[in-house]
């Protein structure tokens, strides 16, 4: 997704087990879990194309 | 120092990469202090990137490199970027690693060199549409565990 815009687009992996603090900063339970605009969105377990961009829809409100 | 890679999975990267389109630039950043996976990131990074000469690893440091680190916006170590080469100019491509990527998580970062190789990120047109006409920044963090 970062790839098609990435003046405005980041795509993180996170080892949640080597920066814990993020990790229970965003209230991480189980992985993989995909953080939007930190907090703003959540979305845990792997997901197809639409629903991750149903949610990205949902955590910019547009 | 005993290499992390065995000679069976340097055989199967070699054998993905020889489909490499365009050159790919790796940057590894790390730290001085509290950085306990820095050498062995490093150390999985150069084993890597010497299995094609199409894929290229600079290294640097969080707080010696600020200005670059800001560029991409890199804020932890260990943490590689994976970048697009296009002669000596460097293609943000979005997409980064924070932390070590192995065990599961080595397999999405030779998928990464070969989508950033690509240029292709394979999406649907309408998703491409949709994040072509973002109005504002958008951040995806996936937290992953490596094992």
């Amino acid at each position: 997704m970062a790839m098609e815009n990435p003046g405005m687009i980041r795509a993180e992996a996170v080892d949640a087990a080597e920066f814990p603090e993020l990790a229970n900063q965003f209230r991480v339970q189980g992985v993989p879990q995909t953080v939007i605009n930190s907090g703003k969105g959540t979305a845990v377990g792997a997901f197809p194309e639409a629903r991750m961009v149903a949610e990205i829809r949902n955590a910019l409100k547009n | 120092m005993e290499k992390l890679l065995n000679e069976q999975v340097t055989g199967q990267i070699r054998q993905a990469f020889a489909k490499l389109n365009n050159p790919v630039q790796i940057l590894f950043f790390g730290a001085q202090e509290n950085c306990d996976y820095c050498a062995e990131t490093l150390q999985l990074l150069t084993e890597v990137s010497e299995l094609d000469e199409r894929v290229s690893l600079s290294t640097h440091d969080l707080k010696a490199d600020a200005a670059l680190a800001a560029k991409f916006q890199v804020n932890k170590a260990p943490a590689i970027v994976v970048a697009g080469k296009d002669g000596d100019n460097t293609l943000d491509l979005g997409i980064q690693f924070s932390g070590i990527p192995s065990g599961y998580e080595f397999s999405t970062l030779i998928t990464d060199i070969l989508l950033a190789s690509e240029r292709d990120s394979g999406l649907s047109a309408e998703t491409r549409e949709y994040l072509k006409t973002l109005k504002e920044p958008l951040h995806l963090q996936v937290f992953v565990t490596p094992t």
